[in-house]
């Protein structure tokens, strides 16, 4: 029996295509008269001041790191999950306790104001 | 030189002039009355700061509502004249201080300091007379570009199609030149540096860079850690071609992430001299220019136009005439403030109220219509009347729009009203308190919202509005969501009002009887030698009207609409100044919005209601 | 009849992707049409109606004039990074949809053919893996492109999808607990009734999993970035956010992979709580492969058409759900929604799977069998918490305004003063 991924690679290589497709023809039927106006990115009408390449504020990367935490989370949740019924009560009070200790570390970003988002 | 109505026994025992004479003697030169009647007091151009404070924190006096501040010029060679309207919301009084600034020392005080609404108002002084005020923070042009060298337009000696050569104006309207489109501070904050022949240098850095894409730029030495992690505040441009700004608004944000740290609304995109073009338009030739300013709620511009000029005539309009007019406002009333429910639910996500409350308005535009045979620029008003008597059939359709039209309101407030979501987003956003907003000059629903009880309609009734059975709904929060409310509150109390009007509608004529103002009847005009001189010099020559001058107002859906008319008695006004209240209304913006989110600079700018006719002009 | 293996297998793999595909672009032709009609409907206007039958074919055009449009790009935009972000937009949502199985086993003369993409072993991890590439297109479309509009755009974004993701993969494991499997096709025939085989639940999992859905549904919202939470392309503020400066066809693969992802969306709902393509209130069509080969139940060709049908019936309506919040209700801001993923469905799923997994443990405690029973217990517990959920969502104590606090006091406005 073949590998059930391979619907999944040829579907990948069907999708890639098929954007390439799209980009491609748009490219090659799309009409093209560029003007310094048309080049210059949109803002209300107006030439921007300043470049958009500066640093970001540091609250978007807090949001990345507390992802990344709380991603583990499912990543232990899950296979948990799949076999708790083999565990039962045990694993059950295990993965309490773990939460808990998410739940501590959280509950001190949130304190901090890791969640305040301005 | 102008005339003015001789003083009366009433304006001369008017409690604030006899103060004004008593402490100032010498310098409340003359009292005169306006054409309304309340009193004129003209002082000395050097004491005119001084003589404001004291009506404005004098207990008696507490004049806390600076309604208009606005220049006219009677002819080459005159003085400057400065009016500052004011209103006592304490002590219910109007008051007009003038002065006339002699041309070889233009300057005055600047009021800065006692009304915030002063700021914006001053400008525009300076931007139209070049009349400057001492102690002003940011004395820059307002309407004109920042930069525009060519004069003041409304002195009586810049012509009316302007100076420049129509090139030279092209070139410019389309320069892309960061001089002739940002403020200096501005260009400063982006560290951008301004020469001194006017050329703009880009910063070092950057410059070094050569525009390639450079990354994020390394933390010099001696920055501190802690402003290390802080974003780098950008400057972003919301307007004049944006979704969210209702119209040509400019407001350049200063954001630290998605806080606004600093607004700086740039106005005049639309700027087209309508003030000045009124000047060398006849009377009745100037109510086209009035409703398209205010193109949302035209009939009310038309309507407080032809009242201006009516009470400078002191003639008396027909019962009729004043019924239909108070219909056609409080229709233009709902008008607006749909257009206003509608945005500013597109602005805050929720599209489907914006077409519901457009399919109501389609159906006042159908009565528009049926009247005046336009939909958006009405012009349904003339001196002495209407432009013709409702058409047969009138009064039923509009008797039918106000008893199925709340059913729509209900609709939308059960959209609104009560979701978490449109609470979330407008409740304790842009609060406004009210002595800031009276301090603004911020007038209409948006005041009231702040708890203010103030309405032209009430204050100072006219076209009968004493008559009437309505409610004038206030805030108690003075945020977007009171807003909301007040101005759905408006919309029904409009629809009690013309429910009453159309029930006491009386017949009879619509116009007055007084052919040298309106003109006869064609029949008329045929039959009799004397109707057909009238006729004939109103066509060629248009209405005379005796020379006075009045500052007149109504309650428009915005807020107070105030006509600052002039005459020397001839058949075209000598100055029509037009105090559009989203002009005043707006200046509050940049305070309201300074440490709110982006999100909430949409809310707060729709909440406002503005409409970019009023405040360009 | 045993299932398909061999050459036959990769055969039938590759018609099952050609005609998935077609369908999945078809569909999503169709969403856009139908989104605009259901939205001239509510909005009580006539939607699209000049091109074809019922405006049927404006897809059509819309796409021929995406194509002839001009392409811009910024000058200050990284070109690698703008070209690649629309592709990394259509890619996953098109290749999302390979682990869903969309109508029962086909039987033909060289063996069964189950009705799905690819049945791999990790089943719906898979649609969380590859759904959160999106995160990408994002997040690079409006860095790359040289805008501050698409600069907000594109972090508020990413931080927005990100935030949700969790809540997505969490609002899951209930899921998980119930089943012990995360092979879509093993969770619709858990859903169903079988005399024979490993004990199933015979009830949809929209009951005993009531809360989950709603989990689920509102991550899947903000995944997809529609309204409420279309903050990233919020058109009153940011203009159209992170693809502000895209055009023609680079414009149209972002709108394109937006549908495809709603409609992955709707039918991962179908699928985990309203049965797959199951159709209620009927047996004949309890169809079950196990792993071992064995196949349970009859499957003929016009079963696999009706259970299609019952699919994509299902989808559907989850589309106009999707339609329908999206004309009715307003915006939040972007504080707004990350304390409500943040700060509320976060715990919220975390506590809502440990009272599933102790409920799960006390019921096979007790000794009741998986079954209705098991089901209607917890679907008991479930009507509860979502009782106690909704009031902790009611207005006011959840989404907040302005910290300014002005009406912290309380009091109504607009009370009428008379005159």
């Amino acid at each position: 029996m073949l590998d059930p991924y391979l619907g999944i690679l040829i579907l990948a290589l069907v999708g890639v295509l098929n954007a390439a497709a799209m980009m491609g023809v748009s490219h090659f039927v799309g009409s093209r008269r560029p003007t310094p106006v048309k080049a210059s990115p949109y803002e209300s009408g107006i030439p921007p001041l300043g470049t958009t390449r500066e640093r970001f504020s540091v609250n978007f990367y807090i949001v990345a790191m507390l992802f990344i935490v709380l991603d583990i989370e499912t990543l232990f949740l899950i296979p948990w999950a799949a076999i708790f019924r083999e565990l039962g009560m045990v694993g059950f009070v295990e993965i309490t306790a773990f939460l808990a200790v998410l739940g501590v570390g959280l509950a001190y970003a949130w304190k901090k104001g890791a969640l305040e988002w301005d | 030189m102008v005339r003015v109505a001789p003083l009366d026994g009433k304006a001369a025992s008017h409690p604030s002039v006899r103060a004004l004479r008593e402490r100032f003697s010498e310098g409340a030169r003359r009292v005169e009355s306006d054409a309304l009647g309340y009193p004129v007091v003209w002082i000395d151009p050097r004491i005119n700061g001084e003589a404001l404070r004291f009506l404005r924190e004098a207990p008696d006096q507490a004049y806390d509502l600076l309604a208009d501040l606005m220049g006219a010029h009677a002819g080459i060679g005159a003085p400057i004249q400065v009016w500052y309207q004011l209103w006592s919301m304490a002590h219910g009084r109007q008051l007009r201080i003038a002065c006339e600034v002699p041309m070889h020392d233009l300057e005055l005080d600047s009021v800065t300091d006692l009304w915030l609404a002063a700021d914006w108002l001053e400008r525009e002084v300076w931007d139209m007379y070049g009349v400057s005020f001492r102690g002003h923070p940011d004395l820059r042009r307002i309407l004109m570009p920042e930069n525009y060298e060519e004069g003041f337009p409304l002195r009586k000696d810049f012509p009316l199609r302007g100076r420049f050569s129509r090139s030279a104006q092209v070139s410019r309207a389309l320069s892309r030149d960061l001089i002739d489109i940002y403020a200096v501070d501005e260009l400063e904050m982006a560290g951008y540096a301004v020469t001194d022949d006017g050329g703009v240098r880009a910063p070092p850095e950057r410059a070094a860079e050569g525009g390639a894409p450079g990354g994020i730029r390394d933390v010099s030495p001696d920055e501190q850690p802690e402003d290390a992690l802080e974003g780098e505040p950008i400057l972003i441009n919301m307007g004049p071609q944006h979704p969210a700004t209702h119209g040509v608004l400019r407001l350049v944000l200063q954001l630290d992430g998605e806080r606004v740290v600093r607004c700086s609304p740039h106005i005049g995109y639309l700027h087209t001299g309508f003030e000045k073009t009124c000047e060398f338009r006849e009377w009745n030739q100037c109510v086209p220019y009035t409703d398209r300013m205010d193109y949302l709620a035209p009939m009310l511009y038309n309507i407080g136009y032809a009242g201006a000029v009516e009470a400078l005539l002191d003639v008396e309009i027909t019962e009729r005439c004043r019924v239909v007019r108070v219909i056609l406002g409080e229709l233009n009333r709902i008008l607006g403030h749909l257009l206003w429910l509608g945005t500013t639910a597109i602005d805050i996500g929720a599209f489907s109220v914006f077409l519901y409350t457009f399919q109501e308005r389609e159906r006042i535009y159908n009565l528009h219509e049926a009247y005046t045979g336009g939909r958006i620029t009405t012009s349904v008003t003339r001196v002495g009347g209407m432009m013709a008597d409702l058409p047969v059939g009138w009064t039923a359709a509009a008797r039918d729009f106000a008893a199925t039209f709340p059913e729509t309101l209900d609709e939308v407030e059960r959209l609104l009203s009560r979701n978490a979501i449109w609470q979330g987003r407008t409740m304790d956003i842009g609060v406004l308190s009210a002595d800031r907003a009276v301090s603004y000059g911020v007038t209409g629903p948006t005041l009231r919202a702040s708890g203010v009880a103030y309405d032209v309609r009430k204050a100072r009734p006219y076209l009968g509005y004493e008559e009437y059975d309505f409610d004038v709904p206030v805030g108690t929060a003075g945020d977007v969501y009171d807003r909301y409310l007040v101005r759905v509150e408006e919309m029904r109390q409009s629809v009690r009002i013309i429910e009453q009007a159309l029930e006491r509608l009386p017949g009879g004529p619509i116009n007055i009887d007084d052919y040298r103002i309106v003109l006869p009847p064609k029949g008329e005009a045929m039959g009799s030698i004397d109707t057909m001189i009238s006729h004939f010099k109103l066509v060629m020559e248009g209405v005379r009207v005796p020379a006075g001058e009045t500052w007149y107002s109504i309650e428009s859906s915005k807020g107070e609409l105030g006509f600052g008319i002039v005459s020397d008695g001839g058949t075209k006004p000598v100055r029509c100044r037009f105090r559009g209240p989203s002009f005043i209304n707006i200046a509050s913006l940049p305070e309201l919005v300074r440490g709110e989110l982006v999100a909430d600079v949409v809310a707060i700018n729709a909440s406002l209601d503005v409409v970019l006719g009023e405040i360009d002009r | 009849m045993n299932p398909v293996a061999g050459g036959a297998f990769a055969l039938a793999t590759v018609g099952k992707v050609v005609l998935f595909f077609t369908v999945l672009m078809l569909a999503v032709m169709l969403a856009t049409i139908f989104e605009r009609k259901v939205c001239g409907f509510m909005q009580d206007r006539s939607g699209p109606n000049r091109v074809g039958p019922w405006g049927l074919l404006q897809v059509i055009a819309d796409g021929i004039k995406n194509l002839l449009k001009e392409e811009t790009m910024p000058e200050q935009a990284v070109r690698p990074f703008f070209l690649l972000a629309p592709v990394l937009a259509i890619l996953p949502a098109t290749i999302l949809f390979a682990v869903i199985p969309f109508a029962s086993p086909l039987p033909t003369p060289w063996g069964l053919v189950e009705m799905i993409v690819a049945d791999v072993p990790i089943g719906f991890l898979y649609v969380l893996a590859i759904g959160s590439i999106g995160v990408y297109g994002v997040a690079m479309g409006g860095w790359a492109s040289g805008s501050k509009y698409s600069l907000l755009g594109g972090l508020r974004g990413s931080a927005q999808m990100v935030s949700y993701e969790v809540a997505l993969a969490l609002s899951l494991v209930p899921l998980i607990l119930l089943t012990g499997d995360v092979r879509a096709p093993e969770i619709v025939s858990m859903q169903q009734t079988f005399t024979a085989g490993p004990a199933t639940y015979a009830t949809w999992f929209v009951f005993p999993l009531l809360v989950g859905l709603f989990f689920f549904f509102v991550s899947g919202l903000a995944e997809t970035n529609r309204l409420p939470f279309d903050l990233p392309e919020a058109e009153a503020e940011l203009i159209t956010g992170y693809h502000t400066e895209y055009s023609a066809m680079k414009f149209s693969m972002f709108m394109i992979g937006e549908f495809a992802h709603v409609i992955t969306v709707a039918a991962l709902v179908t699928v985990f709580f309203l049965g797959g393509w199951d159709i209620p209130f009927w047996q004949g069509d309890n169809i079950r492969v196990l792993s071992d080969g064995t196949v349970i139940g009859e499957p003929t060709w016009w079963k696999t058409l009706l259970t299609l049908g019952a699919f994509g019936l299902k989808t559907s309506l989850l589309v106009l759900v999707f339609v329908w919040i999206r004309w009715t209700l307003p915006r939040f801001r972007y504080d707004q929604l990350m304390d409500l993923g943040w700060k509320f469905m976060l715990e919220a799923v975390t506590v809502y799977i440990l009272v599933i997994a102790f409920v799960i443990l006390g019921i096979e405690a007790v000794g009741i069998p998986a079954g209705g029973w098991y089901a209607f217990v917890l679907f008991l517990v479930n009507l509860a918490l979502a009782g106690a959920l909704f009031f902790a969502m009611d207005r006011g104590t959840l989404i907040r305004g302005g910290a300014k606090g002005a009406r912290s006091a309380g009091g109504d406005a607009a009370q009428g003063q008379g005159g």
